[in-house]
């Protein structure tokens, strides 16, 4: 069973080139799509809209919505609240990840024993447990960092499970006929082994962790974007909502695409094919 | 030859499977020795063992591997006097070139700087100079293993082991590396023990040829090459004492090619 995402395979899922046409019909797809939305929320035909405002926000509506949430002092508040969540799960799931998937690669019984139940875990929809965290960790930071950590964890835990297994054995014995020694075979072959196998599942993490943290919010939560969102939702404030989900891709976005720079980078040692 | 590397009753069996049956081979200190033999009569196992590698699905294993009168019993007691080439090479793939083949130096605490100047000079003899900073995927087959050869050779070993480590390229290359390996060994005079199931290139490359019989693998021949080095692979083949020496030895070879074959059929038979 093949639940991790191999490295090169990952690698070749980068920024490429595109030509000049390709890059006008991108530009034209885009502006044809905010026109429509334009034109049918009543930004271009004053008067008249062919939804409500609770209901499909203009675009200019939705700027309002921003210039309003950021002008309160909110926005930055809340993304630092989400974005610490996400970050602090993340960080916490890389490095109980690896240290669980180094240990239980080497330690064949314990990783035979345990694994049924770790696809289990895998398997199932992990953020459908919110509910039962913000209970268990209250409405704070601690329940998203938990349901972020268990959402996240298992992925890493697989990659590095798996990628440690497929350590070619001549590698390490070309360490040992040097006269190295396990310190040597950890520094030179399993480190940066590892490393590679994490990086590589680095960039869907990211984009799930912050994901989870959102809905975490939506269940329980006292500050944050998605806290925000369900609030603002509830009033029928949708110009915000909108305005959230916006900030919620641009920082989706860049996050996902500083990780492919470092995974580029990172990674370069592999085939490009 | 008495100090070199001796090899004695060594016999390996996993469960009822005997795969090597009590080996006797000496290197003499300097010589370069090549052990021809069928696909699967355990050539490549009686190098891991004389290495000292831990193999998988713990054989057991009788006999004695000596090296200047010290016991092998694991690659930890070569005190890193060995080196290995492959038959694929192991080059760590997310290491450039020059960091490979520093990797050596750095495990024996080799200054930085002597390291690097040691590691490039290897790295030129070999012929890969101005590719120190490639990485091993953007390197041809051929490059990779002399790559590999460079690794080895820039830390000095006293003893080299070779599994097939030309067996996987084309023949122009092939007698390329011939030619080098013949080359640096006469510049080196490093103990040498090359496994190989072609027995030209055993001829091509060594003082000793050594013939190991069909499974369970044993000592059955062994003929003297009387060239001197370095040999050039082209010129050699066409000398009539080449091709007599061929003949001599394939006709004893041929024999247990043939018994690995039966052997083959048998096995597979329902």
């Amino acid at each position: 069973m093949n639940l991790a995402l191999s490295p090169s395979r990952r690698a070749r899922v980068g920024v490429y080139r595109v030509g000049a046409w390709v890059l006008a019909l991108r530009i034209g797809f885009v502006a044809t799509v905010l026109l429509v939305w334009a034109s049918v929320s009543g930004d271009l035909v004053p008067g008249w809209r062919a939804m409500p405002r609770a209901l499909l926000p203009s675009p200019g509506e939705v700027l309002g919505g921003l210039r309003a949430y950021a002008q309160s002092g909110d926005l930055v508040a809340d993304a630092f609240y989400t974005l610490s969540e996400a970050a602090g799960g993340l960080a916490l799931a890389i490095v109980t990840g690896i240290a669980v998937g180094v240990l239980f690669a080497y330690v064949r019984l314990l990783g035979q024993a345990a694994e049924p139940l770790m696809v289990a875990f895998n398997a199932m929809p992990r953020y459908a447990l919110a509910p039962l965290f913000v209970i268990w960790f209250g409405l704070g930071m601690a329940s998203k960092i938990a349901l972020v950590f268990f959402a996240v964890f298992f992925v890493v835990f697989f990659n590095v499970y798996q990628g440690v297994q497929t350590i070619d054995r001549n590698w390490v014995r070309g360490i040992e006929v040097m006269g190295g020694g396990p310190r040597e075979i950890a520094r030179y072959v399993i480190l940066p082994y590892v490393v590679s196998w994490v990086v590589a599942a680095l960039r869907t993490s990211i984009g799930v962790s912050l994901g989870v943290a959102v809905v975490g919010e939506f269940v329980g939560s006292v500050q944050g974007l998605g806290y925000r969102m369900v609030i603002s939702v509830g009033v029928l404030d949708t110009p915000r909502t909108f305005a959230i989900v916006l900030i919620l891709a641009a920082v989706g976005y860049t996050i996902v695409s500083l990780a492919a720079a470092v995974e580029r980078r990172l990674l370069r040692w592999q085939r490009e094919t | 030859m008495g100090e070199g590397l001796r090899i004695e009753g060594l016999s390996l069996r996993f469960g009822d499977l005997l795969v090597l049956d009590r080996v006797d081979l000496e290197v003499g200190e300097g010589e370069f020795v090549c052990l021809v033999g069928p696909s699967g009569c355990g050539k490549s196992t009686l190098l891991n063992v004389v290495a000292g590698f831990g193999l998988p699905g713990n054989p057991e294993i009788e006999g004695t591997v000596r090296w200047q009168s010290r016991v092998i019993r694991s690659h930890r007691d070569w005190r890193g006097e060995l080196g290995y080439v492959f038959q694929r090479d192991n080059l760590l793939p997310w290491y450039t070139l020059e960091q490979n083949v520093l990797i050596g130096l750095r495990v024996r605490q080799v200054p930085p700087h002597e390291a690097i100047h040691r590691a490039r000079q290897e790295i030129t003899r070999v012929g890969l100079g101005g590719f120190e900073r490639h990485f091993p995927h953007q390197l041809s087959g051929g490059m990779r293993q002399r790559a590999s050869l460079a690794r080895t050779l820039v830390y000095g070993p006293k003893v080299l082991l070779m599994d097939e480590p030309f067996g996987a390229l084309d023949a122009h290359t092939r007698m390329h590396l011939q030619r080098e390996l013949t080359g640096l060994w006469t510049e080196h005079r490093t103990t040498v023990l090359f496994v190989t199931h072609d027995l030209s290139e055993a001829i091509i490359l060594g003082q000793r040829v050594v013939v190991l019989s069909n499974r369970p693998g044993r000592v059955t021949a062994e003929y003297c090459v009387p060239f001197t080095y370095p040999r050039d692979p082209v010129e050699l083949q066409g000398r009539k004492e080449f091709a007599m020496l061929q003949a001599e030895v394939w006709s004893r070879l041929a024999e247990e090619f043939r018994r690995a074959d039966l052997y083959l059929l048998r096995e597979r038979a329902p």
